[in-house]
């Protein structure tokens, strides 16, 4: 954990990792419409598409080969700093007191990880994206928000201090509110939009706190200098700026930065965003909202993975944390009847068995399904986007069915990837998964109700994938009679998915329990054993035959449920509308629900008369609520801005009379 | 009592007075008349300190030409006539409370611990301090700090005149 | 007696101020010539080479005569000043640019709102070389009688004069109370200079009722014009009544003037801060909390910056603030001095973001249309792209988004409290500003995502009323204040030279 930083002959060019992107993103923002105007539409998209995706390309190629070069070194020693900007070694930000904050790149493991996730899958969904959006009329804006997108998440990944991380986090949420409220005529984006932003403040605040609390700790925000005195340099040792690190301190800090993570990685309660995010156009939702930003949190949780080994009341929160919030949107993903929602509930789902993988300490586990679930969750979203495509806009599974022999290679690549997210044998959901529930039940005391728990989970996992696939391909077709005709899309949409599919078919292999590369590859970032005891309760071949049992069973089951139930619905509608337990996870477990009826009810009544102040339909559910009060607020101390200017001088006197009195009345006490 | 003291009550009750009656008027002309009987009695307060420069100019410039502009523009304006004021309230006693907490706290501060007691003064600097040439040296005088602001002062009154001519004139 | 060079060397330290007073002079007597006729084109052009001259008379002479007092003990040069004086001079420059192109729209163009202009940043400038209250309180004052005026020019507009005749009474209470303060000040020092107000307080002057109630008044004043709450009701109806580019001048000339001032007096009498920084505190946390509170509920994107500006007073009174611990150990000391640097780029940040916001309105604004609420910028981002998106950016450096000079300016307070050791008061302002991103995000809202009322311009790109208007002075202010804030936010070592406070 404590190798000096190396020096790396390919760092002159890292910086056109996050670069390119950047030249890509001002290129179609300053010219794109221009380019369109002049070469005519179809020219000018074609090459605005290919720019974007070009750009994204070369990023990965890169990436590619800074991977190379740090494999030739020893593993202890992989890790380097290089500068973001080109042509200059280093180039300072923010220099306040002796705190110096520059535009550097961390080169080792994790970020060289996230880089060929973010460029290769972002780079896949770009040119999907060539596709789907074709007919967009914003096309160039829509791709100029796309490359600022994979920039901002760049600098997220590679940022060399929680600084230049929490740019590329502040940046992230920026793109994704633009994103999903791509299409602003429609008013649900748009509150959807506003509702993403709104929450992740939340997580946010938690984030600069935790960044201020480092600060005000190690006195330093660089995560390793040169000296070794960077801040995990010091956690690692157990040090501080001043005495050694108490569990208090490293409790403190790590709390705060995982309510940040929640926020981005919608972890229970600030889940409630992420569902409503999918009103964006699908490939947003495959590349921001299932494959890279939301995993964001889980990115800096393992970075900082060395102050929270030292935090183990934070570490069973946050694998409590995942593990309830894994169940609770797998019980949503049952009920739901839009296919995009279906699978938001399983990525909030996914997510929250990386946290449980990350409580439980298995921070390469959690990694490992970040990748993994990056390509299965991509796919699955993509194929999602083809068929939403074929049907010219349909969402609702319960007007598909039988879409297989219209949409082939849709339809074998989803098939993919349904296997492939329940955990099939041999496939990429099954190896990540089970090493996170094998990590999960050496828990002390409570790691095998966590492993039945997950366990559970996985089975409904695999339960609702089946339900969806059964919906929409297998079951008979329940299309609206004056629906188009259901077409497949184009090759480059199905590229993309032909890749995914491959991916998620042999992408475990590289984690499988004999010969883990991938975890030995991560391990230079990772707490080592002398400071967090990691163990599986469960032997190894136990762990995968549960597992693999597991998954059938789901399959099975749902698939055998379906096939008896030709209308695809295994519940009749009287038993759905009066069914407890179906109904209140149909209501998303009255989650938002519960949000309006405390704050936008309990203070509608409260705040009856200053209703028409408030922005109707600007926010809804939880930020609603906070707009009411704060509305509410601002409308009482309002109610002070009267006009009249024998008022605001009684104010200004009354203020000083307070601050004179107090003043001297503290100085007669004293 | 020493006589000092006694002509200090003798001029700040009136004036203390005349400027309660500058706001509690009317009648804007009695108003304007009460401030510079306010004014005369503060020419004369100076005059006690021995600063007969000051004094004067208390009484040519401010009694004499800006108070004859005052009562000149009430006679302009018409404005004669009592003017209606607003009614006694809540806001009206809350207003008169919270001067009166003020006034206390500015006149405690200043007297409360400190106490009041005679300047430090003698007869000679007395004598020299409040003459035309005493203040003239010391506004004038490059080694004082008072030359600086004496000029910038002129700026300022530079400013106020343009300020008044552009918003009060239609058409420059 | 050596009286000659003594005299030079004091004109030259206060050389930016004779440079704005000359070119003042020079405006109102060829006030007739440049009235109307094509003399008029010349006002601005005149207005903008003062400001630009002062601003390159300070630079120029910024390398020596450093820490000086000038007319024997009434001001002085110091870093502090110097690096206030530039933001100052540059916030004028720009002010003018965008008045050029505003008051033409306006149909108010005349040659003595410049000089107005350039005396106010003489008061301005002279605020900030004080070294004796007197001066600072005649700086105030020349300042404030500009920027009352300003507020009114419009007058034939009864909102403006509304909004002159408020600013003016309620000023003239708050300088008042400030000039009480000044002579109980005088009561417990025995002079007014700030070196001897130092050392009375070293003393322990503030340990007396005179005393404490000396440096709150003095407190109290300054407050006003940054529009502190409680002492900031005047704001939003001035800053909403007061022609947009006057609005822009003022917002950020009273508060870049009156916080250095600031920074100074409380340097001064830190040694007392058991008196001050309590009310100080409040008052920064009250402002954060209410400016942002307030400014929710605001349709009014001039009244909605009066309220955002209610709440940027309180992060800088945080910077004010830390002058508390300069004698608390050495941590104090440091934090201190990274607050003044701090707080001075927070003010360039901020002055850049404003001016550049004020100067969308009034490129917006026509002589039918005074552009101001959320609804005049609907759609902008599709029908004006570059300026919808000039917007944007300065809401998000308000904000303080990172990336931004507005993150720079607010990480800097930040660290500066967090090293003097106040959690409270990091924490508020953490948490606010994360309230704050709701308001700006709605003007971003507006422009990005709201359909534009008016028609969509033609196919060809220009519109039936297409205005050559980027090509006029609001153009280039609101491009300069663009790629300062992008430029700033990523490379803010560029202007460290020039700001940062020595001691």
């Amino acid at each position: 954990m404590n190798a000096p930083l190396q020096d790396l002959a390919i760092a002159p060019i890292v910086w056109a990792i996050p670069g390119l992107p950047l030249i890509g993103f001002v290129l179609i923002m300053f010219w794109g419409g221009g380019l369109v105007r002049t070469l005519g539409d179809a020219r000018g998209r074609r090459v605005v598409g290919t720019l974007a995706t070009a750009v994204v390309l070369l990023s990965f190629v890169i990436s590619v080969f800074v991977l190379l070069e740090l494999l030739r070194l020893e593993p202890e020693q992989r890790r380097a700093v290089a500068s973001l900007v080109p042509l200059m070694d280093r180039m300072p930000w923010i220099e306040v007191g002796p705190v110096s904050v520059q535009f550097l790149a961390l080169v080792d493991p994790l970020s060289v990880l996230m880089c060929l996730i973010v460029t290769g899958v972002g780079g896949l969904i770009h040119l999907y994206a060539t596709g789907y959006m074709s007919h967009d009329r914003d096309y160039p804006r829509f791709f100029a928000y796309f490359n600022l997108f994979i920039f901002a998440m760049l600098v997220l990944c590679l940022g060399e201090s929680l600084l230049l991380m929490f740019v590329g986090w502040e940046g992230v949420g920026l793109c994704s509110y633009l994103l999903i409220s791509f299409w602003f005529d429609d008013e649900e984006n748009a509150k959807a939009g506003n509702k993403a932003f709104i929450v992740n403040r939340v997580g946010d605040v938690g984030f600069m706190l935790g960044i201020l609390a480092s600060l005000a700790v190690f006195g330093t925000l660089s995560f390793h200098t040169a000296d070794g005195r960077g801040i995990l340099d010091l956690a690692a040792r157990g040090e501080t700026l001043s005495g050694p690190l108490t569990v208090a301190t490293a409790s403190l800090i790590s709390a705060l930065l995982f309510l940040g993570a929640c926020g981005k990685s919608a972890q229970f309660p600030l889940h409630i965003w992420l569902p409503d995010a999918m009103a964006g156009p699908t490939p947003v939702s495959a590349l921001i909202h299932a494959a890279t930003m939301v995993t964001a949190g889980v990115v800096m949780v393992t970075r900082m993975s060395v102050l929270f080994a030292q935090a183990p009341v934070v570490l069973l929160v946050v694998a409590a944390v995942g593990l309830f919030t894994a169940l609770f949107a797998a019980t949503i993903a049952l009920t739901q009847t839009d296919i995009k929602k279906v699978l938001a509930y399983s990525t909030v789902s996914q997510l929250g068995f990386m946290f449980l993988g990350c409580g439980a300490g298995a921070f390469g586990a959690a990694m490992f399904h970040v990748t993994t679930h990056a390509f299965f969750k991509a796919l699955l979203f993509l194929g999602a986007g083809s068929v939403i495509h074929g049907l010219s806009g349909e969402q609702d599974m319960r007007r598909m069915g039988g879409l297989g022999r219209y949409m082939k290679v849709t339809y074998w690549t989803m098939l993919i990837g349904w296997a492939a997210i329940s955990g099939f044998p041999g496939l990429a959901g099954y190896w990540s998964k089970d090493a996170i529930l094998a990590f999960a039940s050496g828990i002390p005391s409570i790691g095998m109700f966590m492993y039945a728990v997950g366990a559970f989970t996985a089975f409904v996992t695999g339960f609702y994938m089946t339900r969806l696939m059964a919906k929409t391909f297998w079951s008979a077709p329940r299309l609206p009679e004056d629906a188009h005709h259901p077409h497949e899309s184009p090759p480059s949409m199905l590229l993309p998915l032909i890749i995914l599919a491959a991916l998620s078919v042999v992408g475990g292999l590289i984690g499988t329990p004999w010969g883990n590369a991938f975890e030995r590859f991560l391990e230079p970032v990772l707490p080592g054993a002398d400071m967090l005891h990691v163990h599986e309760a469960i032997p190894h071949g136990v762990g995968l035959a549960l597992g693999a049992l597991i998954a059938i069973a789901a399959m099975a089951a749902g698939a055998a449920a379906y096939r008896r139930a030709p209308s695809a619905e295994l519940l009749p509608a009287t038993v759905k509308a009066t069914q407890p337990i179906y109904r209140a996870a149909a209501n998303l477990w009255y989650a938002d629900a519960a949000a309006n009826a405390v704050f936008v009810q309990g203070g509608g009544r409260f705040a009856g008369f200053v209703a028409r102040w408030i922005d109707k339909g600007f926010v809804d559910g939880l930020v609603n609520a906070v707009g009411v009060v704060t509305a509410f607020l601002a409308e009482i101390a309002r109610g002070g801005q009267s006009g009249y200017v024998r008022f605001y001088a009684k104010t200004m006197i009354a203020g000083a009379l307070i601050v004179l009195a107090y003043a001297l009345i503290q100085a007669g006490m004293r | 009592m020493r006589p000092g003291v006694l002509i200090f009550w003798l001029l700040a009750v009136p004036m203390v007075a005349c400027a309660l009656l500058v706001i509690t008027s009317r009648n804007p002309l009695r108003s304007a008349l009460f401030l510079v009987a306010h004014m005369l009695l503060l020419a004369g307060m100076f005059l006690s300190l021995s600063a007969q420069y000051v004094a004067a100019v208390q009484v040519v410039v401010y009694a004499g030409a800006i108070m004859v502009l005052f009562v000149f523009v009430i006679m302009l304006l018409n404005l004669g006539g009592a003017q209606k004021m607003d009614a006694a309230g809540l806001g009206w006693a809350l207003g008169i409370a919270m001067s009166l907490g003020l006034a206390a706290l500015f006149v405690g501060t200043g007297v409360w611990k400190s106490g009041l007691h005679a300047g430090k003064a003698t007869a000679k600097t007395l004598a020299q301090g409040g003459t035309a040439q005493a203040v003239g040296f010391a506004l004038f005088d490059p080694e004082l700090p008072w030359l600086f602001p004496f000029e910038v002062a002129s700026i300022v009154l530079l400013m106020a005149a343009v300020g008044a001519i552009v918003l009060a004139k239609r058409k420059l | 007696m050596g009286a000659p060079t003594q005299a030079i060397r004091d004109l030259s330290g206060i050389l930016p101020i004779l440079v704005l007073w000359g070119v003042a002079l020079v405006i109102l007597l060829g006030a007739p010539l440049l009235r109307r006729g094509p003399g008029s084109r010349l006002a601005a052009p005149l207005g903008g080479a003062g400001a630009l001259g002062a601003l390159l008379v300070l630079l120029r002479g910024s390398s020596d005569g450093f820490g000086d007092t000038l007319f024997a003990g009434a001001a002085l040069t110091d870093t502090l000043y110097s690096s206030g004086a530039f933001v100052l001079l540059l916030g004028g420059f720009l002010s003018v640019l965008v008045a050029q192109t505003y008051l033409r729209s306006r149909d108010l163009e005349k040659p003595e709102y410049y000089a107005i202009m350039l005396l106010s940043l003489s008061g301005a400038l002279l605020m900030m070389q004080a070294n004796d209250l007197i001066v600072l309180f005649l700086g105030l004052e020349l300042m404030s009688f500009g920027l009352y005026v300003l507020a009114g020019f419009a007058r034939t507009d009864a909102k403006s004069d509304e909004a002159a005749l408020k600013y003016f009474l309620l000023g003239a209470l708050a300088s008042a109370l400030m000039l009480y303060g000044i002579m109980l000040t005088y009561g417990v020092a025995a002079s007014t200079e700030l070196s001897n107000v130092q050392s009375a307080v070293a003393r322990g002057a503030l340990k007396e009722p005179m005393g404490i109630a000396a440096a709150l008044l003095l407190v109290i004043g300054l407050c006003f014009k940054i529009a502190a709450v409680p002492f900031h009701q005047w704001s939003p109806d001035v800053y909403e009544g007061a022609p947009t580019s006057a609005t822009a001048f003022l917002a950020t000339t009273a508060k870049i003037g009156a916080i250095v001032a600031f920074l100074r007096v409380c340097d001064t009498i830190a040694g007392g801060y058991h008196t001050w920084l309590p009310a100080i505190r409040a008052i920064a946390i009250l402002s954060m909390i209410v400016g942002n509170l307030i400014a929710i509920a605001q349709t009014n994107v001039k009244r909605m910056l009066a309220y955002s500006g209610v709440a940027h007073a309180g992060y800088l009174l945080v910077a004010v603030a830390c002058m508390g611990f300069r004698l608390m150990g050495t941590k104090g000391t440091q934090a201190s001095i990274l607050a003044m640097t701090g707080a001075v780029f927070y003010l360039l940040a901020y002055a850049l973001a404003l001016i550049g916001a004020f100067g969308v309105l009034a490129y917006l604004s026509s002589r039918d249309k005074d552009a101001q609420t959320l609804n005049d910028l609907r759609g902008l981002a599709s029908s004006q792209p570059a300026v919808g998106y000039a917007m944007v950016l300065f809401m998000l450096s308000l904000a303080g988004i990172p990336a931004t000079a507005g993150f720079i300016g607010k990480w800097q307070v930040f660290y500066a409290v967090l090293t003097g050791g106040d959690v409270a008061l990091a924490v508020t302002m953490a948490l606010t500003s994360a309230m704050g991103v709701y308001y700006y995000l709605r003007v971003v809202w507006y422009i990005v995502f709201e359909e534009s009322a008016a028609p969509k311009p033609s196919p060809t790109g220009h519109g039936v009323e297409a205005r050559p208007r980027a090509m006029t002075g609001v153009g280039a202010a609101i491009t300069i204040c663009c790629i300062a804030t992008i430029g700033l936010g990523i490379l803010p070592a560029a202007i460290s030279s020039f700001l940062t406070v020595v001691r």
